[in-house]
């Protein structure tokens, strides 16, 4: 009996353990959310603040922080890279440099954030905000679609969050994805107001949307389009040029009203040391201090060519006067200033790099805001930017590009680069240039107005002068061909998908 | 009465509310009374039996007089020792008592004492001690009935040394487990362990650690005193590990403390002291004759000299950094044991301190450790026991991380260039002279601090009820709490805590983990015997939840660097602020049975089924299952009349385990992450937003390793003569692998259960001692192992993969390791060197190379070199292991020595890449157009070229090693009929006295790199240090 006992407490104990542990094994994330359909305008604030920051890239110096703006300029006439960034100047880099990995990754990583919103929308879409917001994404996977194949040209076409391991992906045309550009652009700019909300100021509006259309038809050379959206945009009476070129790098008023749309920078509440990048953080800035010659600095990933920067009128262009840096102080107090037009030091000053006579030439663009006092900018390698994606300019020469290919020597055409040029103090073009001196003078102009700003790598390829222009633009000829015209697919993209 | 308060107490805590700190102050109040009541009892035992005076002489085996035995009546301290002639006189010996005879290395006898007055003993060699008790998980064997494989370790048998963390010890200890140094002489570098090779590529292949039957993480082994080992029992193959399911793939180590015993009182005091010298790792050659060379460079160009005479003059040797940075360094351990008990109530309780300071200067560990131990018959059939362990780490520390990192201060040593004088004439730091690149290293060596500290506590009580005469309930609660702090603060002198616009200076960093651990057992366990039949069977159920939390901040700009990382109060801005929490838990039922007949034969079968909350909801639950048979062949009878002479044992067995440690929870769903997430919409206000963070996987399962072991164990009856032979092959599937995918989707890679690694090899244990001449000795152990580890299958069917690993400069994929079908997990990939280049040489397989650059070879003769010159170069993980533990001993003198090595292994020494033609002595043969004909190529080749920073087999090197690890001189001294004193033993260890081998860098052990695929990366390590230590043993 006594026994029977015992076992009966025996079977009842275990029993009991092993019906307390039902749910034992539930697994709780305490940290980490889940991704879920929106409910809520803060859930879609949040999503969204993170899609835009995906402009940023997941990587140090990604997409728009640093290397985007890279692989659009250094291999042009304009910049170039030295020491290990020389490959992409000289073009013998191989598919298999990490940087084509990286942006690949940083700009499908953009689409992929876009893809799960758009998934993530509840249906049907009612709320007047949602609407917008949902203009804004199409907005943002538009435009990484259209970076994606200014770099690479065809790409893979993404429009879901479903991986699927069994699917063989294939490569979209060029034409097929500015077709998806140009609808998805269509149906934001109808959900897109004309201005931002009030607690983004910043954020994608119509007038970005009708700017990436613009220069969408630009790059397919749809003439009327590029100049019937044009006019679309000044009808909207919000943008004009700033009187000034250099108040366009101010980058205490990013929000000024000739940005159509750009990617903002706060230097706040980051470690700002190098190696711990972030998001909302870029060290563009800091890229235009030579280590060598300028201790308080340290980049010199990418310059400016010699032949550009002494392309300007050095007495009357404000872009040279204003923006181009023409001395600076290295840390034993000696003055610095870029080399002569001729290559040798200016007389009586020390050129930059280590024996004084470095080809390094830079700009204020992106500059930083503690340049000059003293201070290790190493320590705090990242700034207040202001990154121009479109601006007013733009449109105005992507403008007049069009209607002089539409009726040469169009009187318009004129009016709008001389727009351009009187900003920066240059007095007009002569107006009996011919079709193509005046297509030339706006390839000139674009060179002066957006140079370090990654337009100039499209700008020469729609002009058919990608070979022409790079070939002598450097010191020694550069062996470049219309092969080089495109980025080629990163390596690690096609071992994963042979079928490319 | 005093049962009554104890219950009291522990109802009390029960109910209460009180915090943790004060219920181990009532924990500890309990423990107190436990042992006053365990002196109260035993006075009362104490009795007032007859007592006489026993003599006698102790003769060896082969009849010889045997001084020096121990005598001693058991359970009390009355002892002596046999003298010269090997006889002994003891009092006060109560009728009906046992005496106890030992002697090193002889088995012990017990004799009863009965109406005679003169006891001769003959004591025997101790032969192979099959009755020994095993531990085998959740419960023990006896080593005849194993049928795993299965080693154990004796602390006795442990080699005296600096050895502070549980790992440590293991070396050379036993076939099959390979302990790898990760870090030189580092004090705070715990040691890498693999259990028969690597058996995944991305989970952590560190063994499950058991202390006490208490599963406790790898970190925190070091939380454990060594000096309180009593054995280790390793559970090597399947069919003894699979009773610890998804935890057990990896081995388990079963560490067993010393115990509470029934004893009149016993205090044992352990102590080690001693100094640890730099072995030093290279020389920098003289900055006079670098600035020599370059002059010479210069004059054979035309052009003007660099340094004048007088600047070389001045130059003189430069300063030596190894000698400014490094010290020789103290080592001191004390342990102090009390351990008293009578046949109630029993406690155990030792307090240890550990203080080694670094040979770098500015580093150190030290440890206070606490444990007690009791255990309280409470009635006949039932009984409690208590386990407290608490140690409190105090280290300061410095980073050896791989790369280029400024906060890693042997990548500063390593490159400094020696004309940085240490200091100015102000004192402040010394500067590179004008002209001169380079880091001066000391400020972040001298000035940051880095501190870790850590406060650990484990808790346990066991219940055991005996439900029959057959049936053991036994109930165990547990509790571990780790709070392990990261303090660091790098003043105005470094570049992170330099002056900013603000006039303020400093950053601190502080991390903080706080792990807690509830786990409870319950076993029921049945033993049986019938005729030639015994059955023993175990059921149970083991659960264990978890809560670790971490947290993180960054403060910069203090208004003073008085209080250093104590007061973030004093910052003026923060950063990077990181907190998670995460709960998993598992949750496991298992099962054994053990059967016998007679001595032959011997089965065993066991199953677990495992729960683990990390896993999807589909794969949460695994079974594992293993089976093991023993067979004693000799004592069959067709052998004849062999087992007198010889024991044969082959032992089969089978089982399947898994390994779920490194997988990150929730990876079925889609988790949001705040990482970078950030982004501002008016240029100034930041704002934190979310993204997804992965592309979930709902398929997702534990690794799997199947493993079978095949053993021969040969016993020469009646000598101490043992040798075992263990086969094993092992095989992993289901590799936990983040498989490059398209980045389609956002992503570079998905979390998929994909691909195979096995592990096949031997081991051979062998054993025993020679009778050298009369009180001559020697003992021996020798332990040798092969094992060859690969690849199978890589998710998607690649052959290839690339792992992430990468070293040199920034641009393309310098990487250094591969997975490959059919190789190892550790495999180095890259080019082989042919030449260097020379000026006005017609190469062209190199275009962007420069003269004094290497030259690799063109293996796939397409006339350019690329990718697909690449090959394998080596591998991280030996395929041989092998030590000799030996053991001399003349009357009370004893000499030991461990002899350890590896063999078919090789180390990428990217030290030497990155610096032999820098500043090291080696670059004064570096290639200059006037030094031609040499390996070693020019200046700065390394990072500076295209081709420069590729591991090739230059610098990939056999790293196939002997060592003398340990050389123990030591003395028992003769402290005849001491009263106060009971033993005394002083010995000199010296520890790496020599290594033979063919590596060039610090220590072909030392692995920085800490997984299992770049093992045998040497990079940034710490140098290694010869260590001098005396210790003492003593028994009061």
């Amino acid at each position: 009996m006594k026994f029977i006992k015992k076992y009966i407490i025996l079977f009842l104990s275990l029993a009991t353990i092993t019906s307390a542990c039902d749910g034992f094994l539930e697994e709780e994330l305490l940290s980490t959310p889940v991704s879920k359909k929106f409910t809520t305008q803060q859930e879609l604030n949040s999503s969204l603040t993170g899609l835009y920051s995906s402009l940023l890239g997941m990587e140090k110096g990604g997409y728009y922080q640093r290397w985007y703006l890279f692989l659009q300029e250094v291999p042009t006439d304009i910049s170039q890279g030295s020491g290990v960034t020389k490959i992409f100047n000289e073009f013998t880099y191989t598919p298999e440099e990490s940087v084509f990995q990286d942006i690949y990754g940083d700009i499908y990583n953009t689409v992929n954030r876009a893809n799960v919103m758009l998934e993530k929308m509840p249906e049907p879409l009612n709320d007047e905000y949602f609407i917008k917001v949902k203009g804004e994404i199409k907005f943002l996977r538009a435009l990484a679609y259209y970076d994606l194949t200014s770099l690479f040209e065809s790409v893979v076409l993404i429009t879901n969050s479903h991986y699927d391991p069994e699917k063989k992906y294939e490569l979209s045309s060029w034409e097929d994805i500015n077709k998806f550009i140009t609808d998805e652009l269509n149906e934001a700019i109808n959900l897109l107001d004309v201005d931002a909300p009030e607690q983004r100021p910043g954020a994608v509006t119509k007038g970005a949307a009708l700017g990436l259309l613009l220069k969408t038809h630009l790059r397919t050379k749809q003439w009327n389009e590029v100049v019937s959206v044009a006019e679309k945009i000044r009808q909207l009476n919000k943008y004009d040029l700033l009187p000034e070129y250099n108040d366009l790098w101010d980058p205490t008023n990013p929000l000024n009203h000739e940005v159509l749309f750009n990617v903002m920078i706060s230097d706040d509440a980051f470690d700002k040391n190098l190696g711990s990048a972030n998001s909302g953080s870029t060290d563009l800035a800091i890229f235009q201090y030579d280590f060598a010659s300028d201790y308080f600095g340290s980049g010199k990933i990418f310059s400016m060519e010699l032949k550009f920067y002494y392309s300007f009128d050095q007495e009357n262009d404000k872009r040279w006067l204003d923006v181009m840096r023409h001395q600076w102080i290295n840390r034993d107090g000696e003055i610095i200033k870029p080399v002569a037009a001729n290559g040798k030091p200016q007389p009586g000053f020390k050129g930059p790099g280590p024996k004084g006579k470095s080809l390094l030439f830079f700009h204020n663009k992106y500059p930083h805001g503690d340049a000059g006092k003293g201070i290790d900018l190493r320590n705090d390698m990242f700034q207040k930017v202001n990154l121009p994606v479109l601006r007013y300019a733009d449109v105005l020469l992507s403008e007049a590009e069009a209607l002089n290919e539409i009726n040469a020597g169009d009187t318009e055409s004129f009016a709008k680069v001389n727009a351009i040029r009187q900003r920066a103090g240059l007095e007009a073009l002569p107006s009996d240039l011919t079709q193509d001196q005046l297509r030339e003078a706006i390839l000139q102009e674009r060179a002066w107005e957006f140079f370090n700003e990654g337009k100039r790598k499209e700008d020469l390829i729609r002009h058919d002068k990608f070979v022409e222009k790079i070939e002598n633009s450097g010191e020694k000829p550069i062996v470049v061909d219309d092969t080089n015209r495109y980025y080629p697919l990163p390596k690690n993209e096609l071992e994963l998908n042979p079928e490319l | 009465m005093k049962k009554k308060h104890v219950i009291r107490c522990l109802s009390r805590i029960a109910a209460s509310e009180l915090n943790l700190k004060r219920k181990l102050i009532f924990l500890f109040l309990i423990l107190l009374l436990g042992v006053t009541s365990t002196q109260n009892s035993y006075s009362q035992d104490a009795g007032s039996r007859k007592k006489k005076t026993i003599s006698g002489s102790i003769k060896d085996e082969t009849g010889e007089t045997l001084p020096g035995v121990n005598v001693l009546i058991k359970g009390t301290t009355n002892g002596t020792i046999s003298d010269m002639n090997g006889n002994y006189i003891i009092s006060d010996v109560p009728v009906g008592s046992v005496l106890k005879f030992s002697f090193i290395g002889m088995a012990n006898q017990e004799v009863v004492v009965g109406r005679e007055l003169t006891i001769d003993v003959q004591m025997m060699p101790a032969a192979i001690g099959l009755d020994e008790v095993v531990a085998v998980g959740y419960g023990t064997q006896k080593k005849r009935d194993v049928t795993g494989a299965v080693a154990s370790v004796s602390s006795e048998d442990i080699p005296k040394g600096l050895n502070k963390d549980v790992g440590s010890t293991l070396s050379g200890m036993t076939a099959g487990v390979n302990v790898i140094q990760s870090g030189g002489a580092d004090p705070n570098a715990l040691p890498k362990i693999r259990i028969r090779g690597s058996n995944s590529i991305n989970l952590s292949s560190e063994p499950l650690y058991v202390v006490d039957g208490i599963p406790i993480d790898p970190e925190m082994n070091n939380t454990i005193d060594p000096s309180i080992i009593e054995r280790i029992d390793i559970l090597k193959d399947a069919s003894a590990a699979a009773i610890y399911g998804i935890r057990g793939a990896n081995g388990v180590i079963l560490i067993k403390t010393k115990d509470a015993a029934e004893t009149e009182g016993l205090i044992a005091y352990n102590s080690k002291f001693g100094i640890q010298k730099l072995i030093r790792p290279f020389e920098y050659a003289p900055a006079s004759e670098l600035a020599k060379i370059e002059n010479e460079v210069a004059e054979a160009e035309g052009n003007d000299p660099i340094y004048s005479d007088e600047e070389i003059a001045n130059m003189g040797d430069g300063y030596d950094y190894i000698d400014e940075t490094f010290r020789t360094a103290f080592y001191q351990d004390h342990n102090l044991n009390f351990i008293k008990g009578n046949k109630k109530n029993q406690v155990f309780v030792s307090l240890g301190y550990t203080n080694q300071e670094g040979i770098l200067k500015n580093t150190d560990f030290e440890r206070y450790t606490f444990s007690v131990k009791t255990s309280s018959q409470l009635s006949k059939n039932f009984s409690i026991s208590n386990n407290i362990k608490t140690a409190f780490i105090d280290a300061n520390y410095t980073n050896y991380s791989p790369g280029s990192s400024s906060e890693s201060v042997m990548y500063n040593i390593l490159q400094v260039n020696p004309l940085i004088p240490f200091y100015n004439e102000d004192g402040t730091y010394g500067e590179p002279p004008v002209g001169v690149a380079g880091t001066n290293p000391l400020p972040y060596l001298y000035d940051v601090e880095k501190n870790n500290k850590v406060y650990n506590v484990l808790l346990s009580t066991q219940l055991n009820y005996k439900l029959t005469k057959k049936i053991d309930v036994k109930l165990t609660g547990s509790y571990i709490y780790n709070n392990d702090l990261k303090n660091r603060f790098f003043p105005s002198t470094t570049k992170e805590g330099a002056i900013d616009a603000n006039g303020l200076s400093g950053m601190a960093k502080k991390s903080s983990a706080r792990s807690s651990k509830l786990l409870g057992d319950f076993l029921v366990t049945y033993n049986n015997k019938w005729n030639k039949h015994k059955l023993v069977t175990l059921a149970g159920v083991s659960a264990e939840k978890n809560r670790k939390e971490l947290f993180d901040i960054t403060a910069k700009g203090f208004a003073t660097e008085d209080v250093s990382f104590n007061n973030l109060g004093m910052a003026s801005s923060f950063t990077n602020p990181a907190s998670s929490v995460i709960s998993p838990s598992t949750l496991g039922y298992l099962a054994r049975a053990e059967y016998s007949f007679g001595l032959k034969y011997n089965l065993t079968a066991s199953m677990r089924y495992d729960g683990a909350s990390v896993l999807p909801k589909d794969n949460r639950w695994g079974f594992f299952p293993s089976a093991g048979a023993s067979w004693w062949l000799s004592e069959e009878g067709f052998v004849g009349n062999l087992k007198d002479k010889l024991g044969i044992k082959i032992r089969l067995g089978y089982g399947l385990t898994g390994n779920i440690n490194g997988i990150a929870e929730g990876a079925s769903l889609v988790k949001m992450d705040g990482v970078y997430t950030k982004y501002t919409f008016d240029g100034n206000n930041l704002i934190t937003g979310l993204a997804p963070g992965n592309i979930a996987n709902t398929d997702l399962q534990w690794e799997k390793t199947k493993q079978s072991n095949v053993g021969l164990d040969l016993i020469l009856t009646n000598t101490p003569w043992s040798l075992s032979f263990d086969y094993y092959n092992k095989q992993t599937t289901n590799l936990i692998f983040n498989m490059p995918i398209n980045q389609y989707y956002g992503h570079k890679t998905i979390i998929v259960s994909d691909g195979v690694v096995s592990n096949e090899g031997f081991e051979i244990n062998l054993s025993g001692k020679i009778k050298l001449a009369n009180h001559l000795s020697l003992e021996m152990n020798g332990n040798f192992s092969y094992n060859d580890n690969k690849v199978d299958v890589l998710p998607n069917e690649n052959t290839m993969l690339l792992t992430g690993y990468n070293v040199g400069i920034g641009q393309g994929t310098i990487d250094y390791n591969r997975w490959m079908v059919g190789q190892p997990i550790s495999t180095f990939y890259g080019y082989k060197a042919d030449r260097i280049i020379q000026e006005n040489d017609e190469q062209t397989l190199q275009p962007n190379s420069e003269p004094g650059d290497y030259l690799f070879k063109d293996l796939n003769e397409d006339g350019v070199i690329d990718e697909q010159d690449k090959t394998i170069l080596g591998h991280g993980l030996p395929k041989y292991r092998a030590a000799l533990n030996l053991n001399l001993s003349y009357k009370r003198w004893y000499l030991g020595a461990q002899f350890t090595g590896s063999f078919d292994v090789d180390r990428f020494n990217v030290n030497r890449a990155k610096n032999e033609s820098r500043f090291w002595d080696t670059a004064l043969d570096r290639w200059t157009p006037i030094n031609t004909d040499t390996p070693i190529a020019k200046s700065g080749s390394w990072k500076t070229t295209q081709y420069g920073s590729f591991a090739s087999d230059y610098f990939v090197e056999d790293a196939s090693y002997v060592r003398l690890q340990n050389l123990t001189l030591g003395y028992d001294l003769n402290l005849n009929r001491s009263e106060f004193l009971k033993s005394c033993n002083i010995s000199v260890t010296a520890q790496n006295l020599f290594t033979i081998t063919n590596y060039s860098g610090f220590d072909p052990e030392s692995s920085t790199g800490n997984t299992n695929t770049n093992l045998g990366l040497d990079q940034n390590g710490s140098p290694q240090s010869r260590n001098y230590l005396l210790t003492l043993n003593l028994k009061f």
